[in-house]
């Protein structure tokens, strides 16, 4: 293990705390961090009686959009108008918009803390612009898909798995069923 | 009684306290997910070409951890598990849509959530994912009227795993308690004989 | 070794789950229900008076006399625990029993049960559910959808016994129109999406 030295070098003092450490310290294990995100799922449950999601914001940041752009568009939508508040502001002002910018603030502490926040592309050994044409045609077929399934690995996968929701696994199976059978096809992207 | 939960639904958490939770509970989720290396895109790929199977053990444990937690807290009588929010099922589009996530997933890199966390860390990629998402829940608010009819065919209703296999839910835990450690074992043995090729942070 | 701890509690807490029997411990009030007698809801019986009244039925008041003089479920006769002794309770009818909540009628209940009567309930909640669900339902905040159409069902069964239902925000009650938001009050956090997607 070499995060004791690394911890050495880098003791916060008053002038460290708010500067990045410079080397990257390994991850978590993966089940301790399981457990975590598994007590704050249960957090989630107790004190509000839902789970967490992440996609279902996404829903809610684009019908504001839709709404700022063309008001009368997003309120004669069949699918945005049940989204949409009196404003777009009011739009985003839900339960999920606020998770998820918590989940963007927690996750940019995390990779603070550890040395992680690296500006940059990963999987560009493709190419910077193959590599963003993909992200952002697999971000394009994921979004069309959490609406098709109704959430996504958060709403669905971990909140519906914990609550053994018979749809949830369902997609789960399907999801990486899905990645599996596709994986060949962008071999060269990842290994 | 006033230690029942869900707080929100007994009033003990009014709808300004629920938007502070939300943020709060975000950023816990968000923290320990990036603890795990799901913020990194290689890793989350790598999952699907069997070199690191993180992914699967940070879910699973996630998943059984609150499965267990929602299980006995409704057991002590802490919790009123029926007021928890159990989305329906819609079996054919969410399977559909589960086929084409996990391919969007693999070649986009990153799945919603983890996307967010990416953005967080300076990854330019994972800001294109998010765009694209975008994109993509746009189109499907479009169509939305032509494909209706498909995305609401074979609904279930509410329903969970042990109403639909008509077991005690006690069984379907230990059950799924089983599968996940197993799974753990198995998961172990394939990341030791592929010669341990874990992502390490960049 | 962190995951061995992990994986023996896993197995621990999940493996006891085999143990757990099928009745869960709590009713869907989430208030502990007491296996030693038998519960119906105000609802329930509510909408038996309304479709066959009292027929049948044996409605039991255990409350002081002036409660009683107030206000009584229609059909009730009021009895006090001391005099179940003497009263001849009709043996076929089912009998409930009622009090302010729910405490002594569960002394009456095996009292009742030891005597031989063989359909003997207790009114779950006592007269504060009566009052609370039949009489005056109002929807809780945050409730699910369902809770929206069997609301109907209790304005119903509200006039019915003369009560009057506190209306619900009009919001739940009109059909869906652009979300009202009345300024400055933040929004329920159940707002479902088209084919009930919340996330």
């Amino acid at each position: 293990m070499t995060t004791a030295a690394i911890t050495e070098v880098n003791r916060p003092t008053v002038k460290t705390v708010v500067r990045q450490r410079r080397t990257a310290a390994p991850y978590m294990n993966p089940y301790l961090a399981g457990v975590g995100v598994g007590l704050v799922l249960l957090t989630a449950f107790v004190t509000m009686g839902h789970g967490v999601g992440a996609s279902g914001a996404v829903v809610s940041i684009v019908g504001a959009g839709v709404q700022a752009v063309a008001p009368a568009h997003a309120a004669g939508s069949e699918f945005f108008q049940p989204y949409l508040g009196a404003t777009p502001v009011r739009t985003l002002d839900t339960w999920l918009v606020l998770e998820l910018a918590g989940i963007f603030l927690g996750g940019f502490a995390s990779a603070w803390l550890a040395g992680r926040v690296k500006p940059g592309i990963t999987g560009r050994r493709i190419g910077a612009s193959p590599r963003l044409l993909n992200a952002v045609a697999g971000g394009t077929i994921m979004g069309f898909a959490t609406r098709l399934a109704r959430g996504c690995t958060s709403g669905q996968g971990l909140t519906g798995g914990a609550l053994l929701n018979v749809g949830s696994w369902a997609f789960m199976l399907a999801l990486f069923a899905g990645a599996y059978l596709v994986a060949h096809l962008v071999r060269r992207q990842w290994t | 009684m006033d230690l029942t939960a869900p707080f929100y639904q007994f009033g003990a958490l009014g709808p300004g306290s629920g938007l502070v939770v939300a943020v709060l509970i975000g950023a816990a989720f968000g923290f320990f997910l990036e603890r795990g290396g799901l913020g990194n895109g290689r890793k989350l790929a790598s999952q699907f070409y069997l070199n690191d199977l993180t992914v699967f053990k940070v879910m699973f444990t996630a998943i059984l951890t609150a499965l267990l937690g929602l299980f006995w807290l409704g057991q002590v009588g802490v919790l009123d598990t029926s007021l928890i929010l159990l989305s329906p099922t819609y079996l054919v589009p969410q399977i559909v849509g589960g086929l084409l996530f996990g391919a969007g997933f693999v070649i986009g890199g990153y799945c919603p959530g983890t996307s967010c966390i990416a953005v967080a860390s300076g990854k330019l990629d994972a800001l294109a994912v998010f765009g694209g998402m975008m994109a993509g829940i746009l189109v499907y608010g479009e169509v939305y009227p032509s494909i209706r009819p498909f995305a609401e065919s074979t609904s279930m209703g509410r329903i969970s795993l042990p109403e639909l296999l008509s077991v005690r839910p006690g069984v379907m835990v230990a059950a799924v308690t089983m599968l996940a450690l197993g799974g753990f074992v198995l998961a172990d043995r394939i990341e030791k004989r592929r010669g341990n090729r874990l992502v390490q942070p960049e | 070794m962190i995951n061995r701890l992990l994986g023996f509690t896993a197995l621990l807490l999940g493996g006891s789950a085999l143990l757990v029997p099928d009745r869960p411990a709590v009713d869907s009030a989430g208030t502990p229900s007491p296996a030693h007698h038998d519960l119906v809801a105000a609802e329930s019986l509510a909408a038996r008076i309304m479709a066959n009244g009292t027929a049948g039925l044996t409605l039991v008041d255990l409350r002081a006399p002036t409660a009683f003089d107030s206000y009584h479920i229609p059909g009730a006769v009021r009895l006090e625990a001391g005099e179940l002794g003497q009263a001849r309770l009709p043996e076929a009818n089912t009998i409930v029993l009622y009090d302010d909540a729910e405490s002594s009628a569960a002394g009456v209940w095996l009292l009742l049960k030891a005597q031989g009567y063989a359909s003997v309930y207790v009114l779950s909640g006592g007269m504060a559910a009566w009052k609370d669900e039949v009489l005056h339902p109002a929807l809780p905040p945050g409730m699910a959808r369902e809770t929206e159409a069997r609301f109907g069902r209790q304005m119903e069964l509200s006039r019915f016994f003369g009560g009057s239902p506190v209306p619900a925000p009009a919001r739940r009650i009109t059909p869906p129109s652009p979300r009202p938001d009345s300024a400055g009050k933040k929004k329920e956090s159940f707002d479902i999406g088209p084919g009930g997607c919340f996330y």
